[in-house]
């Protein structure tokens, strides 16, 4: 513990603060980023914290079956969720297949724009389209009996039409699921009486005004197994709490315990996290040399030797530079108007239910987490790299997802750099003892922190809130 | 055994992307460009026999037009569960812009 912040440590003295009020001591993200070189834009100068209660999560909600069939139903079909990126289909007849749990909708770039469909041919049920993912095709034709649709959607062929005067192809037109577009993904959402995408996404567009994803293309897409529920799996990556257990090598570079929390609305939340200074609780700070010596990128291979710390320089100020140089020249884009915060830091937003965006330029992913088939202990998480689009030239093709099984580390994927796969590595290592500690427990809920945790009771309240309507609804 | 290439197709006929089925001692070959590479695989499906002519190529998979089944063009592997069965490959070279396949059975290492 840093001798210069005093932290206590055990809990239970309020200090005659109200629930949630209370912050690490010493500098905040806030007070860190403002004395930045080239200073931050106005939606980085906000902090929208707000105590939601701190009463127990009950466990149940994370390895029940009865409950996994109500969020597929109550949330799952109810929800925009992002099915793809638009530079997955960037041509007429190209399909992407997006499955949570049981549902499966087909995607597909059509002369008249993108449409998405229940993926399940309409006479006996074969989904159009078998396998997850990419594809590409001039018509929509079920590998069973060939029944056969239009890429809008009309049946267009039936063999043996004699044996179907009954089917009138007016009636036959594949059913359609919204679609939205916003920052280059295709978000679907099966619930026809759901507000719109516009309205769903909240504060999103104009926080990401200046960060337009649309203007981005995927590097890198890989997708990892993991042993849990997809609430355990997401919620170890929407708190930095846990930095100073589970990545103890990130406390040389990375303001944890003063990360700031935000949160908006139902399905909007945020944390920002402050790079290249010290963890509060480090007993001795490091240097700015130091800093700059280990700070985590995402990409260690791009960065050069110009990483000397001048006089009176922070280590901040550094890494900015020479990131913006590095990633600028690299990814054939102009940073220049970029601020320092926006180049090292991590700025991770949630979206309800399952996205999580970093509109940062050093570590530019995407997180999705989905159940997988019909194990509520089981979920994928996938990771996508969104680069800037090159000045000039066109990007590569987008990768077919690269799949990382249970047992092996995020280090098999080529691109990924091994410093971060040992974090997601440790992560993952965490979440089979979670899952299994849920039933192994007496104790019958997880107890949260009021401010570093209140991502995780931000989202379990929006679904505690859709379950609560949709059984409302019956 | 022999060697012998059968001179198909100038490259210049086939840019990035496409694709054109050719006949050479009875076999249907598809002889495609993935992103500025020649390949060569049998033009028939193997879920279900369907010509593999015109299916779209990209990041060095071909997409079947009938049912999207995909198959990785260098080594004729499929995808997902009616892509169990690979596609045979054959040999290709490009001599003076002119593409060749041989039809030979590949020698055993």
């Amino acid at each position: 513990m840093n001798d210069r912040i005093a932290m206590p440590l055990i809990p239970g003295d309020d200090a005659g603060l109200p629930p949630g009020a209370d912050r690490c001591p010493g500098p905040s993200a806030q007070d860190i980023v403002a004395r930045d070189l080239n200073p931050p834009p106005q939606v980085l100068r906000e902090s929208r914290y707000e105590f939601l209660g701190d009463g127990d999560i009950d466990y149940r909600r994370y390895t029940s079956r009865e409950h996994y069939e109500q969020e597929m139903t109550h949330i799952w079909a109810k929800t925009w969720q992002w099915a793809c990126r638009e530079e997955h289909i960037p041509q007429v007849g190209d399909y992407y297949v997006y499955e949570v749990g049981h549902h499966s909708v087909l995607v597909v770039r059509t002369e008249g724009g993108i449409k998405a469909y229940y993926n399940a041919c309409l006479h006996r049920g074969t989904k159009l389209r078998p396998e997850e993912g990419m594809g590409s095709a001039q018509e929509l034709r079920c590998p069973f009996h060939g029944w056969t649709w239009t890429l809008e959607g009309a049946l267009k062929s039936v063999p043996c039409a004699w044996d179907f005067l009954h089917v009138k192809p007016e009636a036959y037109r594949l059913p359609e699921v919204r679609v939205g577009l916003w920052g280059g993904f295709v978000f679907i959402n099966m619930d026809e009486d759901a507000p719109s995408l516009e309205a769903y996404l909240e504060v999103l567009p104009e926080h990401f005004r200046n960060w337009d994803l649309g203007q981005r293309y995927t590097e890198l897409h890989l997708g990892k197994i993991l042993p849990s529920n997809w609430k355990t799996g997401m919620e170890a990556f929407i708190e930095a709490y846990h930095v100073f257990e589970t990545h103890p090598q990130l406390l040389r570079g990375t303001g944890d315990a003063n990360v700031q929390y935000d949160v908006y609305g139902e399905h909007v939340a945020r944390f920002y996290v402050a790079l290249g200074v010290s963890s509060p609780h480090l007993e001795q700070p490091l240097s700015e040399q130091e800093l700059v010596d280990s700070m985590l990128i995402g990409d260690r291979s791009v960065v050069g030797d110009e990483l000397v710390v001048r006089e009176g320089e922070r280590a901040r100020t550094v890494m900015a530079r020479v990131l913006r140089k590095v990633l600028g020249e690299k990814y054939g884009t102009d940073l220049s108007g970029v601020s320092d915060t926006e180049i090292i830091d991590t700025i991770e937003y949630h979206l309800f239910p399952n996205m999580v965006l970093f509109p940062g330029v050093s570590l530019p992913m995407v997180y999705r987490f989905r159940p997988l088939k019909d194990d509520p202990e089981r979920c994928l998480f996938e990771i996508l790299f969104l680069r800037p689009l090159p000045q000039e030239g066109l990007p590569p093709d987008p990768p077919e997802m690269v799949l990382v099984s249970e047992e092996e580390s995020y280090a098999v994927v080529p691109g990924m750099d091994p410093l971060l796969a040992k974090v997601y590595d440790q992560d993952t290592a965490n979440l089979r003892a979670q899952q299994q500690g849920f039933r192994a427990s007496k104790k019958p809920g997880q107890t949260l922190g009021n401010y570093q945790e209140i991502l995780i009771r931000h989202f379990e309240r929006t679904a505690d809130r859709y379950l609560a309507r949709g059984q409302a609804e019956g | 055994m022999s060697n012998a290439f059968h001179s198909v197709l100038d490259a210049a006929e086939l840019p990035p992307g496409a694709s054109k089925a050719v006949q050479i001692d009875g076999h249907n070959i598809l002889v495609g460009n993935s992103a500025g590479e020649f390949f060569a695989v049998q033009n028939r499906c193997t879920h279900q026999d369907s010509p593999l002519e015109g299916g779209r190529i990209r990041n060095g998979l071909i997409a079947c037009p009938l049912h999207g089944v995909m198959f990785d063009v260098r080594t004729g592997c499929g995808k997902g569960q009616m892509g169990r069965v690979p596609l045979r490959t054959y040999a290709l070279r490009v001599v003076e812009g002119r593409i060749e396949v041989s039809v030979d059975m590949p020698l055993t290492a």
